[in-house]
């Protein structure tokens, strides 16, 4: 098992070499051999994913020489399974989509580099290796996004995706350092076992050392999955090809979820660490959504949409959920990488007929009908608030009755419910023949993916931590103050609830006498989120002066 | 202050005295005495540095963050080959005064900084066969090198790539030594340390961005030969090589 280990993130390596070195003489049979070669990485990711749910132990693979150390164990092979899955579909969808592009094998040559460096990411044993293969990411994604040599603008977006990731880089170097001056070794293995064995003794720059390498972690993270004020990249690289697009969200965006469960040991050792993760998934998650409603651009649409998604996950992780990160990481990876590889053909067709059926569904969300016999008020509010709450609760209990204890769970209880009452309370008003039929469907709907969810997030904690003491090591150091808990909280679903019924009333009402008033904050609202926060104009500005800052210096020295 | 330091601050260049390499380096007008000159120049400095056989002051190694942050920081505007060159080689070489303090064997140190001269070699090189064809080698001068002559261009982006410091070349593993060099020290240098990174990585996009992207403006250019192309790329792997044997040894 250890060789076929080995063997993961060699194969891409070693077609990628014959490819280039061959070039001429295989011509288009490049992406054949990529194909291929991906469909065994497939295969050998699946058996060793296999080799760990039957229980075998994990195991550190040494790449010869100490060169660097691999790390075999649950979240490694479910990671490669993740990677080589999506790359192999990513890569057969490209043999046709890309066919008449300049640069064919090269794009394949790129690929093949860009999943080696994603597995060697996903099974780094060693702190060099998880550097290395963290930093080769950010330079082929580079290339990748920039693929077409003739756009100074996917250029240019490659260049913002490259610095941004740069940042997190330099993050993760720093938190390397410090690891290793205080460890003195690089085995990952090692420097948990200490850590677990004896928390919080050592200290750098006044801070444990667990804080100071968890917030550094934290940021390397941020910067890697588009966290707010690190996100403006995520967006604009739709540009690149619509393969690079979906194979983005396979390793690339969602790394930073992975990166923290890597880290988990050192979390769960730190005291506000965790709580910043929760703060900065929170916005994001907020953000991402509000400029995602915003965008005209499919492409640019789902990119702010995944930055939400992003955010929801590193909120996930913020709660002390680690193992849900990875299933939400792993089934984003797949609806996403879907929706971007079928983005192409629903715009094609689109341009020849839009598609979209004229029902209900339509003439409420689209044409904004609302019905006109409405339900009576109560009975929704009732349904709204009671029914999504009570589906969750049960959901939980099911899997593990001590689950209210754990805040983490509550918080991620609480956007459920938000979740589901917002489902309901919009389609309250939707003009439907059978509105029973219609409420029955969405709570079906609801209730399987609450199920769902629970049950297979349930079964990853397991898989992922095994060790309980552990498991409940990291929901306590999520936990804050009880008191402070509970206000936040109520007064949240207070917010929420004031809401709906603002909603509700402007509705009836139409604000007859508030329009106008109301009609110029809204516009200044949405001038503000269509300009996207002005972030990009704010770094393009900053970027400019320090350019302009750098030629005067010159100038001034005489360019010496 | 010890003169054996105040002239390794010359050979490995702290500002003001790196203005004077500065000045030479960009008075020659062959590629022979400036490759002769990128690869000794260095060597000599650690010379020196060994032959004080004791630890520069603390001031010192901050000046030469300084001085790195300072020359990283004005490449990113610049367009000409050569300037780049030089100004990239002040930035590099500077980090040796760091580094030496984390490699105590002089060989390896030597090899180290023979690491990252090579790349810088290999881009004057590149600049002169620019130089034959279109009079200058000036990023944005022509466009779409990577249509127009795409053996020069796969080249010339991994030469870049190894100059900024990118895995698994000699940079990088001089970059990482600093990196634990600085972590025993102040934050403060772990920071700059930081800074310079970021300004190598944005000035050699920037490069990049200015020769290689692009539509081609130009009629017929003639790509450098398939037998060229294989001696730098075997050269660039050796590179990468060295870097993957040096990291082994830091470890």
């Amino acid at each position: 098992m250890e060789q076929l280990f080995l063997l993961l993130p060699l194969l891409p390596i070693l077609v990628a070499l014959i490819n280039q070195l061959f070039a001429k003489q295989l011509g288009r049979s490049v992406a054949k051999i990529s194909v291929r070669a991906s469909f065994v990485s497939f295969i050998i990711a699946v058996i060793l994913l296999g080799d760990q749910l039957a229980g075998s132990p994990v195991t550190n693979v040494h790449l010869g020489n100490g060169i660097g150390i691999l790390l075999s164990d649950p979240l490694s092979c479910l990671m490669a399974v993740l990677i080589t899955g999506i790359s192999l579909i990513v890569r057969i969808y490209s043999v046709k989509y890309m066919a008449e592009e300049d640069g064919y094998g090269r794009f394949f040559i790129l690929l093949d580099l860009m999943v080696a460096a994603l597995l060697l990411m996903g099974s780094a044993g060693d702190l060099l290796t998880m550097v290395v293969s963290w930093h080769l990411v950010g330079v082929v994604l580079y290339f990748l996004i920039g693929f077409n040599l003739r756009s100074a603008l996917s250029s240019r977006h490659a260049f913002w995706t490259l610095i941004t990731y740069r940042i997190g880089d330099l993050a993760m170097m720093l938190a390397a350092g410090i690891l290793f001056h205080t460890f003195g070794t690089w085995s990952l293995s090692e420097i948990f076992a200490e850590i677990r064995s004896a928390p919080g003794v050592h200290k750098y720059g006044g801070f444990t050392v667990e804080e100071i390498t968890g917030a550094l972690v934290a940021v390397a993270a941020f910067a890697r999955s588009a966290q707010f004020l690190l996100h403006t990249w995520l967006p604009y690289t739709m540009g690149g090809p619509t393969p690079v697009s979906a194979l983005m969200h396979v390793g690339i965006v969602n790394a930073g979820g992975f990166l923290i469960n890597r880290f988990a040991p050192i979390f769960a050792q730190t005291e506000a660490a965790l709580h910043v993760i929760f703060f900065v998934g929170l916005i994001t998650a907020i953000i991402g959504s509000v400029l995602m409603l915003t965008q005209n651009d499919i492409k640019k649409a789902l990119g702010y949409s995944t930055m939400g998604q992003m955010g929801f996950m590193v909120m996930e992780c913020g709660v002390g959920a680690f193992s849900l990160a990875i299933y939400h990481l792993i089934a984003h990876g797949f609806f996403k990488g879907t929706l971007f590889l079928s983005a192409g053909s629903a715009i094609s067709k689109a341009r020849k007929h839009d598609g979209v059926p004229k029902q209900d569904l339509y003439t409420f969300a689209v044409e904004r009908k609302t019905a006109v016999r409405r339900q009576p008020w109560l009975v929704m509010a009732l349904i709204t608030i009671a029914v999504p709450i009570a589906i969750i609760f049960i959901a939980h209990w099911l899997v593990a009755k001590d689950f209210y204890q754990k805040q983490g769970a509550i918080i991620l209880l609480f956007f459920g419910w938000v979740t589901g009452a917002q489902l309901l309370f919009t389609t309250y008003r939707m003009n439907t023949q059978n509105f029973p039929r219609m409420i029955g469907t969405i709570l079906v709907s609801f209730t399987v993916l609450i199920a769902g969810y629970t049950l297979i997030g349930h079964a990853f904690d397991h898989f992922l931590y095994p060790d309980e003491v552990f498991r409940k090591q990291i929901y306590s150091t999520a936990t804050i103050d009880v008191f402070w808990f509970d206000l936040v909280l109520i007064l949240t679903t207070l917010v929420i609830v004031a809401g709906w019924i603002f909603t509700y009333y402007s509705e009836q009402n139409r604000l007859r006498d508030n329009k106008e008033r109301c009609n110029n904050l809204w516009l200044s609202f949405y001038a503000l989120i269509s300009r996207e926060f002005y972030l990009m104009d704010i770094y393009s500005w900053m970027a400019r002066s320090l350019l302009q800052l750098a030629a005067r210096i010159n100038v001034l020295l005489r360019w010496r | 202050m010890d003169s054996k330091i105040l002239a390794a601050a010359l050979f490995l260049p702290l500002f003001p005295l790196s203005m004077l390499f500065s000045f030479l380096f960009e008075g020659l007008r062959k590629s022979l005495p400036r490759i002769i000159v990128l690869m000794a120049w260095p060597q000599i400095g650690l010379w020196l540095l060994q032959e004080t056989n004791s630890c520069p002051p603390a001031w010192v190694i901050h000046l030469a963050l300084a001085t790195s942050l300072f020359y990283g920081f004005r490449a990113l505007v610049l367009r000409e080959l050569t300037h780049w060159v030089s100004f990239l080689a002040i930035s590099s070489w500077t980090i040796l005064w760091l580094v030496a303090g984390s490699i105590d064997q002089a060989q390896t140190l030597q090899l180290l900084a023979l690491g990252l001269s090579l790349p810088l070699v290999l881009l004057t090189l590149l600049g002169s066969q620019l130089e034959k064809q279109f009079g200058a080698s000036y990023a944005g001068l022509y466009n779409g090198l990577g249509h127009a002559m795409p053996r020069f261009s796969g080249v010339f982006v991994f030469t870049i790539l190894a100059i900024v410091a990118t895995p698994v070349f000699p940079g990088f593993t001089a970059m990482t030594a600093a990196f634990f060099e600085a972590t025993h020290g102040s934050l403060i240098s772990s920071i700059l340390l930081c800074l310079i990174w970021l300004t190598w990585g944005w000035a050699g996009a920037r490069l990049i961005q200015g020769f290689i992207i692009g539509k081609e403006d130009h009629e017929e250019i003639e790509d450098i030969s398939r037998g060229t192309a294989w001696l730098y790329a075997l050269i660039l792997t050796a590179l990468a090589a060295f870097g993957i044997h040096t990291l082994t040894l830091l470890s």
